[in-house]
């Protein structure tokens, strides 16, 4: 393939799902999708348990052959509680953080780790939490996550092609 | 306005489109197809795997994709190679939206250099999925491909040809200078 850019305008279905006639409004299908959603919340609950457990077990253990897991389960827990437990969710978010920036660093911080574990576990007991509460413990997470810089490389610059003649 | 930001008596009719879903977590996999069940789209195809996902597109009609990037060894990234460069078209052509759980900037820039219409990190909601889908709908965003990059245009919003070059399109030269004008006043403006 060259280096020339060529343009491609198809004619795709998904195009015409605004026009097409029937179909149901947007509030309908928040509606349905919220309670086709709903079937799934007590079996992911319980997965969401689970993995904050076997976090609880890991911290307990402080033996660094686990780190690795600490990333899956909280990436697992990250998968699942979005729809159904978002701040648990954003929890996790910042556990996976944590552990990136931690392992790009060369280093470990059990204390760190464990303070999420505990906020994880508060959360899952406390799904209707007031919103301020929640707030501050995911600042305070935040608060543990920067305390560790971010080596992910600047976005590079754009590559700038000359077109063919 | 709803939690999809859209006004709430648009219509929206998936009927007669065909999502799929690429997710090695079971879980996550049933959760995305209810919520598309929700939405009205009758047909949709989950996908544990990279192969079977392969597979379905070459031998069915799929009109989005949404594709999990929890693969091990960045296998969705050589999906999406595969998919824009060797799928047959129009499956070439698929919209696709990343849906991420600990998205790193380098990880959206990867999504974005693949050709992903969207990246989606979670904590993923019903009202985001059904605006990112109005709006893949809405935008018609044309196709792009060259030696390096193939995927929907990344310059959907014109702001004319890249600061201090005169660009690579025809028309580029007419709007460099407008489009300078435009960066600098959002400059000002996030300063």
């Amino acid at each position: 393939m060259s280096d020339q850019w060529m343009q491609y305008r198809p004619k795709l279905q998904i195009y015409e799902v605004l026009d097409r006639p029937g179909g149901i409004t947007v509030e309908q299908a928040l509606l349905r999708a919220d309670a086709a959603m709903e079937q799934h919340r007590g079996k992911a609950v319980e997965a969401l348990r689970e993995a904050v457990e076997r976090l609880e077990s890991i911290v307990r253990e402080r033996n660094l052959a686990h780190i690795d897991e600490v990333y899956t389960r909280s990436t697992f827990v990250l998968d699942i509680a979005g729809i159904f437990q978002p701040a648990l969710c954003r929890a996790a978010q910042s556990l996976c953080e944590l552990v990136h920036r931690l392992r790009a660093l060369n280093k470990w911080d059990w204390a760190a780790v464990q303070v999420h574990v505990s906020s994880m576990r508060l959360l899952i007991d406390m799904p209707d939490a007031p919103e301020d509460s929640v707030k501050a413990v995911l600042d305070g997470l935040a608060a543990v996550v920067a305390k560790y810089p971010d080596l992910s490389p600047p976005d590079p610059p754009r590559p700038h092609i000359v077109p063919a003649t | 306005m709803n939690g999809a930001n859209l006004p709430g008596h648009l219509r929206i009719n998936l009927e007669a489109s065909t999502i799929m879903f690429v997710d090695d977590n079971p879980m996550a996999l049933e959760i995305l197809n209810s919520v598309f069940y929700g939405f009205g789209a009758k047909d949709r195809v989950k996908c544990g795997s990279l192969e079977e996902a392969k597979y379905q597109i070459t031998t069915r009609r799929v009109d989005l994709i949404f594709l999990d990037t929890g693969f091990p060894n960045d296998g969705w990234y050589t999906f999406m190679q595969w998919l824009r460069r060797e799928a047959p078209d129009p499956a070439c052509f698929s919209p696709v939206i990343i849906v991420t759980g600990h998205s790193t900037r380098a990880m959206v820039r990867k999504a974005r250099d693949a050709g992903a219409h969207f990246t989606i990190a979670k904590p993923i909601s019903t009202g985001v999925l059904l605006n990112r889908l109005a709006w893949i709908a809405h935008e018609q965003r044309p196709f792009v491909r060259n030696a390096i990059y193939s995927g929907p245009d990344r310059r959907w919003k014109n702001n004319g040809a890249p600061p201090g070059t005169d660009g690579r399109r025809s028309g580029d030269a007419a709007t460099a200078e407008a489009g300078e004008a435009e960066l600098a006043a959002d400059a000002k403006v996030s300063a």
